[in-house]
């Protein structure tokens, strides 16, 4: 336990002090904002329309949860995706690259304290990042106050989200020294599970529900309509602790060759 | 070593597939034993208790069939709510169907519209409902094709009326088949040998008397009526006197007369089976209806506009012919003054007070000026066994339809100024990303100051 908080605060101190938490950080920013004014300004056209025909324009999403809330959660957990491989891409590469892993390994330090220990900061950095837009919803509640369920669920989705796409991303680093391979491969394996769910439609063959079961995308429509469901919960623990598995894995076969 | 490496690689292998199983059990186990924590303001997506009492209460399987098009966003809210259905109960299941891609499902299950929902018993009833999917739609569905309760509907007996078992041309044995395909149970009912209509019901048909009902039979009749009751009375041409005055006295009056439909020749009836089109769209029963009908030897019915309700009439070149003698001679011809033209009303509905219990439900009377329509040798016509079955099931319809509140959120509108706008963009798009990017140089610089 100590030891996984010794590497946790080495990492943080890493990313914090480097630039690419910073830039990643500043792109969501930008890139999430612009989204945010178009589902508000669309949010507000709907709403004059409501208003001009005397609320005779019947539409049941024009709500805060619906209307804003469930395709802002959509939209971050898509933007996230594209993120996270940029955190991940360093985690085990650079270390493989210049050799410190070696002493990593050889520290009276386990394999898992070492992962776990790196995991947290990234998802650290990952959460704080995203914890700068919930200045959205206190601009939202100036305007109109809500429920606060529905945002708790929504984090709490993407916080789960995160733990599965780092953990993948820090697998996938712990395969090559490359930090660009790494990106690009982490970014096409998040994308891949992310997508196996819309190729599997809504076939009803069995092949198709598990597709569907084991799309990271399909387990995150509850908690952006502001349900916690079990099932989802399960399910994104169980992604995040199969590629941490394969990681200690991944680094012991290292051991083992080197 | 090098064998030590592909023993070590082989049980890497097994690990990780043991690994996968673990998991893949847990996720197995997950999806079947879940629970969810809805924190929508309302409970949106939590269902009422009538809605989970009635499906923990399935014993056979629910079927339902979401037609609805292959557009995830259209589906989204259906699976959800589906999904959520399925959860209490294993009898449930679901399927979602794209009426354009699957043409012959969807003609099975006579679809015709997007977002139609076909709830199917497994019996092989059937209920379905068009436009959003709510809950109380589904769930009165399913209460309905799930309801063990058959339905009994008597015809009466004793006075020339067809006989349901009877299988010559002119019986009903074929429509007494199709109403226990629709979970009724048909029964012939001699009501001089009971004190009065039993209690359970649902339909009382009164299917082409050849003799008039007695008088007494006509008051339990009435009783019957007056306290909720549904009948359905088919009389044929030139038969009945005070049966007729029993009809008219809920405001349908059968004429004395026969109907006569050039018409409906081309159609492969004759100048004396008129054929059917034209149906009332305001009422329940024939609001969806489509289809040909046609009614050998018919008389037409005169309702009263304040009682009753027409539901189906002839067509226009069609009249009622009330001369005997020109029947009997085979030569009929449209007169003025004694036949009246069409088009000719044919069906009507009468809704009655219930004078036992005010608040209780009405009673309900469809006159019919034929019953050959239904006999065995009529009724594989056009429309005709449909109409007779949707005229059964209106009748009987189900006395308690659960409501459910629905808990979709109320319109929340929001519009802001022109400098919210500018104000609230500035934050999210440039403020909050500019502070992001100070940080992040302040501290690198320091760093590599330091």
């Amino acid at each position: 336990m100590k030891n996984i908080l010794a590497v946790y605060l080495k990492e943080l101190k890493v990313y914090f002090s480097g630039p690419i938490a910073y830039f990643v950080g500043v792109i969501f920013l930008v890139v999430s904002g612009i989204f945010f004014i178009l589902i508000l300004n669309d949010y507000a056209r709907i709403s004059f329309e409501v208003i001009r025909t005397n609320y005779q324009f019947k539409l049941p999403q024009l709500n805060v949860t619906d209307g804003i809330f469930s395709p802002m959660f959509h939209t971050f957990s898509f933007l996230l995706l594209l993120m996270v491989p940029l955190l991940t891409m360093k985690s085990f590469s650079e270390e493989k690259k210049t050799g410190t892993i070696e002493l990593a390994l050889t520290y009276p330090l386990r394999g898992t304290e070492l992962v776990l220990g790196k995991l947290f900061a990234v998802l650290t950095v990952y959460f704080s990042m995203l914890l700068l837009t919930a200045s959205y919803g206190a601009m939202i509640l100036y305007f109109k106050p809500f429920p606060p369920g529905v945002p708790v669920a929504g984090y709490l989705g993407l916080l789960l989200l995160g733990f599965a796409f780092i953990s993948l991303g820090i697998f996938i680093s712990s395969l090559t020294e490359n930090q660009i391979i790494a990106a690009a491969v982490s970014f096409g394996a998040i994308m891949l599970f992310w997508l196996v769910g819309a190729v599997a439609g809504d076939s009803t063959m069995p092949i198709a529900d598990i597709m569907r079961y084991i799309s990271l995308r399909e387990h995150f429509h509850s908690f952006a309509a502001g349900v916690i469901d079990t099932r989802d919960v399960v399910y994104y623990l169980s992604f995040g602790l199969l590629f941490i598995i394969a990681t200690l894995r991944a680094l012991e076969s290292r051991r083992f060759r080197g | 070593m090098k064998r030590s490496f592909f023993a070590w690689g082989s049980n890497l292998m097994l690990y990780m597939i043991a690994v996968v199983g673990l998991i893949g059990l847990v996720n197995y186990l997950s999806a079947r034993h879940y629970s969810r924590l809805d924190l929508t303001e309302k409970g949106k997506y939590t269902l009422s208790d009538q809605t989970v009492k009635t499906l923990e209460n399935l014993k056979a399987e629910v079927k339902t069939v979401a037609f609805v098009k292959d557009d995830p966003g259209a589906r989204r809210q259906a699976r959800e709510m589906l999904e959520g259905y399925r959860y209490h109960s294993r009898f449930f299941t679901w399927e979602f169907v794209d009426p354009d891609k699957y043409p012959l499902t969807a003609k099975k299950y006579k679809v015709l519209r997007y977002n139609t929902f076909v709830v199917e018993g497994s019996d092989g009833r059937k209920e379905s409902f068009s436009g959003r999917l709510t809950e109380e739609n589904l769930t009165n569905s399913i209460v309905k094709v799930s309801s063990d309760k058959v339905k009994k509907v008597y015809f009466t007996g004793g006075h020339g009326e067809k006989d349901i078992e009877g299988t010559k041309p002119r019986d009903y044995r074929q429509i007494a088949l199709a109403l226990e395909n629709e979970n009724f149970k048909p029964e012939t009912l001699v009501l001089t040998e009971t004190k009065k209509i039993p209690a359970d019901a649902s339909v009382i048909i009164v299917a082409g008397p050849a003799k008039d009902l007695l008088e007494g039979e006509l008051k339990m009749l009435r009783d019957y009526l007056n306290s909720g009751g549904r009948a359905l009375f088919l009389v044929d041409p030139m038969t009945l006197k005070t049966t007729i005055a029993f009809l008219a006295e809920y405001g349908i009056e059968p004429m004395d007369n026969v109907i006569v439909d050039k018409y409906s020749k081309t159609l492969g009836g004759d100048y004396l089976s008129p054929a059917v089109t034209s149906y009332s769209k305001q009422h329940a029963v024939t609001k969806d209806f489509k289809y040909i009908t046609i009614f050998p030897l018919a008389r037409s019915l005169k309702p009263d506009g304040e009682k009753a309700e027409i539901l189906a009439t002839t067509l226009d070149e069609s009249w009622g012919e009330s001369s005997r003698k020109e029947l009997a001679d085979g030569r009929v011809a449209f007169n003025e003054q004694e036949d009246s033209y069409g088009p000719l009303i044919l069906a009507a509905v009468a809704e009655i007070e219930n004078k036992a219990n005010p608040q209780g439900r009405k009673g309900e009377l469809i006159v019919i000026g034929d019953s050959d329509f239904a006999a065995n040798s009529y009724i594989g016509f056009g429309g005709n066994r449909d109409l007779f079955l949707n005229i059964a099931n209106w009748l009987a319809g189900d006395v308690e339809r659960i409501s459910i509140r629905p808990k979709a959120a109320d319109m929340d509108p929001m519009i802001f100024s022109q400098n919210e706008t500018y104000a609230v963009a500035g934050i999210s798009i440039v403020g909050l990303p500019l502070l992001m990017l100070i940080v992040g140089v302040w501290v690198n610089v320091r760093r590599r100051r330091s």
